[in-house]
């Protein structure tokens, strides 16, 4: 039994059909890695999935019951979480209240602000920013923006990630750094994560399959390994025979 | 020695005016900081908060410390009305407020502001009335201090810390806050924006009709339906000067605007002293646009 999954999802902004036809699943603790060039609907299928943005047509279920007619906070609350692209932290706030909101807001029936600040403070030190608690995330740099959004999606209670780059903009140092970071919160959260990600490197590393999207419609579903040898995907978008970049 | 007792004098009253400036505009300030949208109608609720303790006066014998929470639940329930009628088709679905929203939202509470006034002079009539309220005079040292002018500044600065925790402390406060900085974050975290702005509205709402309560103690006969014409431009510096959505930003405004105005009023005259106070937002604005707090 899939734990995500979409049917035949379909998605126009006025004139422009943004995703054709999508279908995926995402099973319990497996990581599905997205790609695609600019503009090929990644981003909009994780906003149709998180409900950010309504389905032209199509479903969207969460454990067999859909979701794609609900507000993004219910979905929130059923377990899946969602990062942004561009980070969007708290920015009056510190690192650990903007955790703590998401602890209060995301579970159910937690309404102790102090429980929230020790949770906060918990996965911090998961995500290696324990150090960083008090700093304002005004005053965070993009890394550890970056790793705050993942750190507030962990914190509603996910089950289901939904990662928008948050692998993009980092140095190959912090990129290696991360990438480990990810495997090991997967490992002890037993959370499956969607990752739409530009940076092949990591995408390659952690997914157990990848699907390419080109012009909002699927082209490819495989491992890694067949991903990088599909005709259709090198040309449509490695465009070269070596993308491991 | 005369001009020192006056300005020591003058400089108490004009703090305990301060206070009450800084509640009477923090509603606004809430509304402003958190739903970023201007309430051009604010005047008028610190009227109706006013005709509150008047009407609670002369029925109930209420005084206008009495009064305060009564017209503080009124306001809430005003406020949820005021949320879902003016505000909510223009920010619902938005990440930010739009300048076309922007537009709206001030058109409407104009219209607001005017129906509101204009019904007040048909219902109270033109005529200005007054609560009489006076437990008395305290003495420090050479200066009196009236007792209800004393009530009502303590009042106030509670109101204030009072939101401040609220926000600060609360389950439901974080959320409060949070919205104010990332509306689409807040959906992400699970909370409902609709509900969050909504109540951030009411709590605006409440506190605004609370302050227009407290501030009759300062107007013995001054209670009439164009009051707001006066009240709402006060508020709108104030919160300017202290920066909207700093909780402490309306105390900052309200007790610089209250020292300035009772000040200058020993000297010249009321016209000139709140002429002035408007004109201290020049050069804040100029040096420190996001407002005297930090």
């Amino acid at each position: 039994m899939p734990f995500l999954e979409a049917h035949n999802v379909s998605k126009n902004f006025g004139g422009v059909q943004a995703l054709k036809d999508v279908s995926l699943d995402l099973p319990e603790s497996a990581v599905l890695g997205l790609i695609g060039p600019n503009g090929s609907g990644k981003s909009t299928l994780l906003n149709v999935i998180a409900g950010v943005e309504k389905p032209t047509s199509g479903i969207v279920k969460l454990d067999g019951k859909r979701i794609d007619n609900l507000r993004t906070n219910r979905i929130i609350r059923y377990g899946l979480a969602k990062t942004h692209q561009i980070p969007k932290p708290f920015s009056n706030m510190t690192a650990r209240e903007n955790l703590a909101v998401a602890v209060l807001y995301g579970r159910r029936n937690i309404h102790s602000p102090r429980f929230a600040l020790e949770e906060a403070d918990r996965i911090l030190s998961m995500v290696r920013m324990g150090s960083r608690k008090d700093a304002l995330a005004d005053s965070l740099t993009v890394q550890e923006k970056k790793r705050l959004e993942l750190a507030r999606a962990i914190a509603t209670g996910a089950s289901i990630l939904l990662l928008d780059e948050v692998f993009a903009g980092l140095s190959p140092e912090e990129l290696k750094d991360s990438i480990q970071l990810f495997k090991k919160l997967h490992e002890e959260l037993h959370c499956s994560a969607l990752v739409v990600e530009h940076v092949m490197r990591a995408v390659l590393s952690l997914s157990q399959k990848v699907m390419v999207l080109e012009e909002g419609r699927v082209i490819a579903t495989g491992s890694p390994d067949e991903i990088v040898h599909d005709e259709k995907v090198i040309q449509a978008y490695l465009g070269s025979k070596n993308p491991a970049t | 020695m005369v001009a020192a007792e006056l300005i020591v004098t003058d400089l108490a009253f004009g703090l305990m005016l301060g206070c009450v400036f800084s509640v009477v505009a923090h509603g606004l300030n809430m509304i402003w900081g958190v739903v970023k949208v201007v309430n051009i109608a604010h005047g008028e609720f610190i009227m109706l908060g006013a005709y509150g303790a008047y009407f609670l006066n002369l029925f109930a014998g209420l005084t206008p410390l009495e009064t305060a929470p009564v017209d503080a639940a009124i306001g809430l329930l005003v406020g949820y009305a005021f949320y879902y009628a003016f505000l909510h088709r223009e920010l619902r679905n938005k990440e930010t407020i739009t300048l076309q929203s922007e537009m709206v939202t001030l058109a409407a509470t104009f219209g607001l502001s005017l129906f509101v006034s204009n019904l007040a002079i048909i219902l109270f009539t033109g005529n200005p009335v007054g609560v009489n309220y006076n437990p008395g005079t305290l003495q420090f040292g050479y200066v009196r201090v009236p007792l209800a002018a004393l009530y009502v500044a303590i009042l106030s600065v509670l109101i204030i810390m009072g939101t401040w925790l609220f926000l600060e402390r609360t389950f439901i406060g974080s959320a409060i806050r949070a919205y104010a900085q990332d509306v689409t974050a807040t959906e992400l975290v699970g909370a409902n924006p609709a509900k969050v702005a909504s109540l951030a509205t009411a709590l605006g709402f409440a506190v605004t009709m609370a302050g227009g309560a407290l501030l009759t103690v300062w107007i013995p006969v001054g209670i009439n339906p164009l009051m707001g014409a006066l009240y709402a431009p006060i508020s709108f510096v104030i919160v300017v000067l202290g920066g909207p959505g700093k909780m402490w930003g309306s105390l900052v405004g309200g007790l610089t605007l209250g020292v300035v105005i009772d000040l200058l009023q020993a000297f010249t005259t009321a016209q000139i002293a709140y002429a002035a106070a408007f004109l201290i937002l020049i050069p804040v604005l100029v040096f420190r646009p996001e407002g005297l707090l930090k």
